[in-house]
């Protein structure tokens, strides 16, 4: 019955006139977790990319004397303890961090770039066109696609460039089924024809109406895409696939935790908690954004 | 019926030839080979081997080779276990790997439906927060950081399961992995689950079966539960291929004799053709399992089947 | 003798935007076999009339007033006894027959359910009385249909399948919302035609919901017009068509596809946005869009008041 309500409430609130925008905005502030997630995502960020400039250390300075210390380790300035090889676990988490968030955006913007491309010529041309391109992503889709990346990584080397590249290559798929849809649906939209019979310029078509609403949906794919490429970065870099050594991610420093977890659990705990929290929060703040453009409810 | 199953049919196909081509290639394009250890063989001996692995034929033939070799089921032989043909070493893994698997398949499906249909009918309340947070929690944190936590609460704190090992593979073995290989999938089920079931909730034909006057257990179980369940079906795919990849990790975490830990120490040696034939076995076995559900969700709508 | 009486009817809905006042201060009643139709644009309030009638308004709604139906309280009993009256003595057809029937079963199981509810028919039992039912709503090859899923029966058969399982269990109120609006104009025909037979073959009372006076005209002995969830006039079909006192009846009359008056002079007839729910203009909802509205209009509610016998209206200027 919810339906009706929202039916009720959507058209009641439609003539006071307020911007899809304005009011996407009111309803993501609104939602608690997701406002949240914003504010500890950016403290996150601010960490990773100042963090590392208040500690003495570096995260490659190897210190045999120091291996497998305990947090909190103050007068050290070890705060978050070290490694096997005596390496400083607080620069490198973050460090770490630096290497997962940049793999997880460029690879993002890398799909985004080839999905919207193809989803949009497809939508775009239609007919027969959008019917074999389709056609080839549905072919695509199938391909177990996480084992060609470990092949690809296994056979190529690690390399971060190939990284980005594997991983943008598999996520592009979800973007271009999106964007080719809401092209085509776009496209035929009362309101567009609407505007188009009352004679609204092409431009004006664009800005208002087309922009807006493909806006929203490439908004909610990438963050919740980016997630999803931390993931997978990190569980290539669990395998041992991923980037090189000294350089570390998240995925590699949980990797290395693990084997000691039993006698130093921090450096399993400390990498661990700073990537569970970072999906944690793009996944808040993606869902939100998803409610926020599409207030169906959920 | 026929039509759309031909029709998933000739998707399938291009999409394992995709996969061999790929497998193969990607291989074959890699610098150096198979024999490069550390101490060089003599050219003589060299020659030798790759002649023996026909390594020294043009590259289409042996690919021919290959696929007529991968449509017979022979996978070939493994460079690093060169007593095994890689089929031997598959098949000693999949009794165990199939286990875990189905396991947590199996879990995954009943708790994460369950807490998904929970979620919807208490909508916006108490228990359909509680149920959501934890979803976006066990999407959050991934198989390789919940396996060592559960080992380290279970095993090493409690002591009341094994670490690791696959001692007689029983319910003791298996507990852990499979939690570990579930937890994720049923946190993408019960979200899956929740918003198909609220939509299905919120249509007319609910509505009608409503206003029929129907008891709510009715019109849960025969008027909702179906239709809210279709999203789930078609998501069983993708739940299968998430299960296996991450089986790749769980068995190399647990230490299980499985294909996966294969795969992964394969991998890190170079043994291409077994981390090839791992790729194509579970490729195969993924494009196969979509399939199915394919068809199965064809039966199961009437509107499909009707075409 | 009285079959339905609403008194007083309020239906607010809290929402995130505020709270949205669908109906206020809705009074009717409706007599044994008796025929009624609401009139009004989309949210005036009709549905949402039928629905608290039913006991079926969205969890966020707070209902106030009296719904009394064959001496009980409708608003007061619980759900339990509710459910025994859906669809067994009051029941419903909705709007959309695509999207309405349950795509995943069989008719037969979509209609038999009810008998086996309500009347306690056993399986079989409850096949031969659909079969008898589907005849009765003239569908053709009625056993065969049975056996049929939603998808492969026309929109007009699939509303035939509805009114059947609405008439299933002999029920005293029959409320249609928009039953005709998402079907051809033929169908729409036919299916006017097949309520007019029924209401008199099964003696049963109806609302009709609707917002196409043309089809009030045809159905219904009594008519009530409703606007921002209020009623503006009511009274008797003739009267109301042939005499209408509300400038917002005319307007709606006006409005009417005809082929005497020009297309252009019919569209300004109605001109204007239905008021926003959330924040009713004082005075008569009506006001900014009435072509005789006075100052005092926007100072008070106009009340609803007899103006000839049986014959309401709420104008000042009537
Ligand atoms: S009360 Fe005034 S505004 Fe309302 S309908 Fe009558 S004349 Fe028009």
């Amino acid at each position: 019955m919810n339906k009706v309500e929202t039916a009720l409430a959507v058209a009641a609130a439609a003539p006071v006139g307020r911007s899809l925008w304005a009011d996407a905005r009111r309803r993501l502030f609104a939602n608690r977790a997701a406002l949240l997630s914003i504010v500890v995502l950016v403290l996150m960020v601010l960490l990773i990319v100042l963090g590392p400039m208040f500690s003495p250390w570096t995260y490659d300075y190897i210190d045999f004397d120091g291996i497998w210390r305990a947090p909190p380790q103050t007068e050290g300035m070890h705060f978050f303890g070290t490694d096997q090889l005596g390496r400083d676990l607080f620069v490198r988490t973050l460090v770490g961090g630096r290497i997962s968030l940049m793999v997880g955006i460029v690879a993002t913007l890398v799909s985004l770039l080839i999905g919207v491309a193809y989803g949009a010529t497809a939508g775009y041309f239609g007919g027969r066109i959008d019917g074999l391109m389709m056609r080839g992503v549905d072919i695509l889709y199938a391909l177990p696609f996480m084992f060609l990346v470990i092949l690809l990584m296994v056979v190529f080397g690690r390399h971060l460039v190939l990284i980005f590249v594997a991983i943008g290559a598999i996520n592009w798929l979800d973007m271009a089924r999106i964007v080719r849809g809401q092209t085509l649906a776009l496209k035929n939209r009362e309101f567009v024809m609407a505007a188009r019979a009352s004679g609204v310029s092409n431009g004006r078509i664009i800005r208002r109406h087309i922009i807006p609403n493909l806006l929203g949906v490439v908004m909610v794919y990438v963050t919740l895409t980016i997630p999803q490429v931390i993931l997978v970065e990190s569980f290539l870099s669990f395998l041992g696939l991923g980037v090189q050594e000294p350089a570390t991610s998240w995925g590699a420093l949980v990797n290395e935790g693990a084997r000691d977890m039993d006698a130093a659990p921090w450096a399993l705990i400390f990498p661990a908690t700073f990537l569970a929290v970072t999906l944690f929060c793009f996944n808040f703040i993606g869902d939100g954004l998803r409610d926020a453009l599409d207030p169906k409810d959920r | 019926m026929l039509r759309l199953a031909l029709l998933r049919f000739a998707s399938a196909v291009p999409t394992l030839l995709l996969l061999l081509v790929l497998a193969f290639f990607m291989m074959r394009a890699a610098p150096g080979g198979p024999f490069d250890t550390e101490r060089s063989l003599p050219p003589e001996i060299l020659a030798k081997l790759e002649q023996a692995y026909h390594l020294d034929e043009p590259l289409w033939k042996q690919f021919a080779r290959y696929i007529g070799g991968a449509v017979q089921g022979d996978l070939g032989p493994s460079f690093q276990y060169s007593d095994f043909t890689v089929n031997q070493l598959i098949l000693q893994g999949l009794p165990v790997s199939l286990r875990v698997g189905l396991g947590a398949m199996v879990l995954a499906l009943f708790v994460g439906c369950a807490a998904g249909i929970v979620a919807a009918l208490r909508h916006n309340r108490f228990s359909d927060y509680a149920v959501m947070t934890l979803a976006m929690t066990g999407m959050s944190i991934p198989v390789f950081v919940i396996a060592p936590l559960l080992i380290l609460l279970f095993a090493v704190t409690l002591g009341w399961l094994p670490a690791g090992g696959w001692q007689d593979g029983g319910l003791r073995d298996m507990a852990l992995p499979v939690v570990a290989l579930a937890l994720p999938q049923i946190a993408i089920l019960a979200r899956l689950m929740r918003g198909s079931m609220i939509e299905v909730l919120n249509s007319n034909y609910i509505r009608t079966a409503r206003a029929k006057g129907l008891a709510t257990r009715t019109v849960i179980l025969r008027h909702a539960l179906r239709p809210a369940l279709m999203p789930v079906l078609s998501y069983l795919g993708p739940a299968s291929a998430g299960i296996i990849t991450g089986s790749v990790v769980i068995e190399q975490i647990f230490g299980i004799p499985g294909i996966g830990r294969y795969f992964v120490q394969a991998a890190l040696n170079r043994d291409y053709t077994l981390v090839m034939g791992v790729v194509v076995f579970y490729g195969t076995l993924i494009i196969l399992f979509n399939f199915l559900v394919d068809m199965l969700y064809g039966v199961l709508d009437p509107r499909v089947r009707a075409e | 003798m009285t079959l339905l009486d609403v008194r007083d009817l309020s239906i607010r809905f809290k929402t995130p935007e505020g709270v949205v006042q669908a109906v206020e201060g809705l009074s009717f009643a409706l007599a044994q076999g008796g025929t009624l139709g609401i009139v009004g644009e989309s949210g005036a309030g009709k549905s949402q009339t039928a629905m608290a009638v039913l006991g079926l308004l969205a969890r966020n709604a707070k209902v106030s007033g009296s719904i009394r139906f064959e001496d009980r309280d409708l608003l007061k009993l619980p759900e339990s006894q509710l459910s025994k009256l859906r669809g067994n003595r009051i029941a419903m057809v909705f709007q959309d027959p695509m999207t309405s029937l349950n795509p995943y079963l069989r008719v037969e199981v979509q209609l038999g359910e009810v008998l086996e509810r309500h009347r306690g028919l056993s399986r079989s039992a409850a096949r031969a009385e659909s079969l008898r039912l589907m005849q009765a709503v003239h569908i053709p090859d009625a056993a065969q249909r049975l056996r049929s899923y939603p998808h492969e029966l026309s929109g007009g058969q699939r509303q035939r399948v509805m009114i059947a399982i609405a008439l299933a269990c002999q029920p005293a109120l029959l409320l249609a919302d928009e039953p005709t609006t998402a079907l051809d104009v033929t169908v729409q025909a036919q299916i006017l035609r097949l309520f007019a037979e029924l209401k008199k073959d099964f003696g049963v009372a109806m609302i009709l919901i609707t917002h196409d006076l043309g089809v009030v005209a045809e159905v219904c002995e009594h008519t009530m017009v409703m606007y921002a969830g209020r009623a503006v006039e009511s009274g008797a079909t003739q009267t109301l068509l042939n005499a209408p006192a509300h400038p917002y009846t005319r307007a709606l009359l006006e409005a009417r596809p005809r082929i005497d008056t020009p297309l252009t002079d019919r569209l300004l007839a109605l001109r204007g946005q239905p008021p926003n729910l959330l924040q009713l203009p004082p005075g008569c909802a009506f006001a900014p869009r009435c072509p005789i509205a006075v100052d005092v209009c926007t100072q008070s509610v106009p009340a609803l008041r007899s103006i000839e016998t049986a014959h309401l209206a709420a104008c000042i200027r009537v």
